[in-house]
């Protein structure tokens, strides 16, 4: 029995350092000779690359910027990057090059970039597709209060929610409530006005300090 | 057929609402025909007999507070006037079956009012008239459902309680109510706001002065 259960805990603690071994490779890998740019991320450093080596992209979990090498060891920051979700585009070409950044700290490893593979989805069919779907009305989408930063013109059920969190607050009457829960001049005033009895920056956006404080209040 | 032409032809007073017609457009299409049929039928039907009382049927789910959106009512009552309430702006766009529409319906007011009116309704509903304080031309309806069409609801016995509270209540009494926002079809009830706002259901009353004034 207990040769069992030691037989369970190593073949565990093996097959979960093989999952964070892969994990790391993963975290990071190192493109292109010739593409001219570089994804980094907050949690990966950046990396440099020899002159006339081209480009580094640091790929990481959640890229964020794109960055252009200009001399040995400095980079010019390009755009933000946010123009498309897929990055299919550095992929392509990558021409199988490998970097020879000398680094000279970071924890990203310097792999051969290979294109994703696409996700098997597998055909819904009437069979697969779950019944309740069929039956029942379409789900509410709408965004929850806290979702994004919320600015005069939206709607949805977050500026309902946040309506009520304004009633409550009494910086707004019920004779003001919004029609078709947009986020009106009447909510915009209630919002600068709790603003600035709050000593906030008065800007009439619901921000998560704005936010705080009304759920706190 | 004919059956049908003779039980539709006692209702005729019924409007077919929007919410309810969707309501058996989804039912007809998650393949029940059966249920789509009855739901139909409902349409015709001013109210649903529950043993010997009789339920009403238009956004019901809402009005007992018991529909999809039920969770999201804020619990915590907003103080308000009879006449901001009435001054509320009505929703434009449909008014479902089973949701909610506009903040209003998703908050919970506390009124106080002078009551000018208590009676029933066909749907078993205690149907009450709101007088603002300050301003006595305006008024909203505020209902109280009948426990035994909430079954299953977690405020059947507030309902219960809330009735038995107006009771022998002198018309022109100030009250203070707690109740739930609401958009009713505007069909020209009596007491009722232009923007057809209601409390509905009202979870609570208070008597704050049993004196008619």
């Amino acid at each position: 029995m207990r040769k069992r259960l030691q037989d369970l805990v190593r073949s565990v603690i093996a097959t979960s350092a093989s999952l964070l071994g892969s994990a790391t490779t993963a975290d990071a890998e190192v493109v292109t000779p010739s593409v001219g740019e570089a994804l980094n991320d907050q949690a990966a450093p950046i990396r440099t690359a020899a002159p006339g080596q081209g480009a580094l992209i640091v790929r990481a979990a959640r890229p964020r910027v794109l960055l252009r090498p200009i001399s040995d060891n400095a980079y010019s920051l390009v755009s933000s990057h946010r123009s498309h979700r897929s990055h299919s585009s550095h992929y392509s070409s990558s021409g199988g090059g490998s970097s020879s950044g000398s680094g000279s700290s970071g924890s990203g490893r310097t792999t051969t970039a290979t294109p994703p593979k696409p996700a098997r989805v597998p055909a819904e069919t009437s069979a697969t597709k779950p019944k309740a779907l069929l039956t029942t009305p379409k789900a509410d989408t709408g965004l929850n209060l806290g979702a994004r930063v919320l600015v005069r013109g939206m709607k949805g059920r977050d500026v309902e929610q946040l309506v009520i969190l304004l009633l409550k607050n009494k910086v707004l009457t019920a004779d003001k409530i919004p029609t078709d829960s947009v986020f009106d001049a009447n909510v915009e005033d209630a919002v600068k006005i709790f603003q600035s009895t709050e000593k906030l920056s008065v800007d009439g956006k619901v921000d998560y300090r704005t936010l705080l404080l009304l759920k706190m209040k | 057929m004919p059956m049908v032409a003779i039980v539709s032809g006692l209702h005729l007073g019924v409007t077919l609402t929007e919410g309810l017609m969707n309501r058996a457009a989804q039912i007809q299409a998650g393949g029940q025909s059966t249920a789509a049929l009855v739901a139909i039928f409902l349409c015709f039907c001013p109210s649903l007999a529950v043993g010997q009382t009789r339920c009403g049927v238009e956004r019901w789910p809402v009005k007992i507070l018991m529909d999809i959106d039920s969770k999201d009512v804020a619990g915590e009552p907003v103080i308000t006037t009879v006449a901001q309430l009435a001054s509320v702006k009505r929703p434009t766009g449909t008014f479902p079956y089973n949701r909610r529409v506009s903040a209003v319906e998703r908050a919970t007011f506390v009124v106080k009012a002078r009551l000018d009116r208590v009676s029933a309704e066909s749907d078993s509903d205690m149907h009450l008239v709101l007088r603002d304080l300050d301003v006595d031309s305006i008024s909203i309806i505020a209902e109280i459902p009948d426990s035994a069409c909430a079954v299953g609801s977690q405020h059947a016995t507030a309902y219960a309680e809330a009735r038995r509270s107006i009771r022998g209540v002198k018309r022109g009494a100030i009250v203070e109510v707690v109740g739930v926002g609401f958009f009713d079809f505007l069909h020209g009830q009596s007491g009722g706001s232009q923007n057809g706002v209601e409390l509905h259901p009202i979870l609570s009353i208070r008597i704050v002065d049993p004196v008619a004034r």
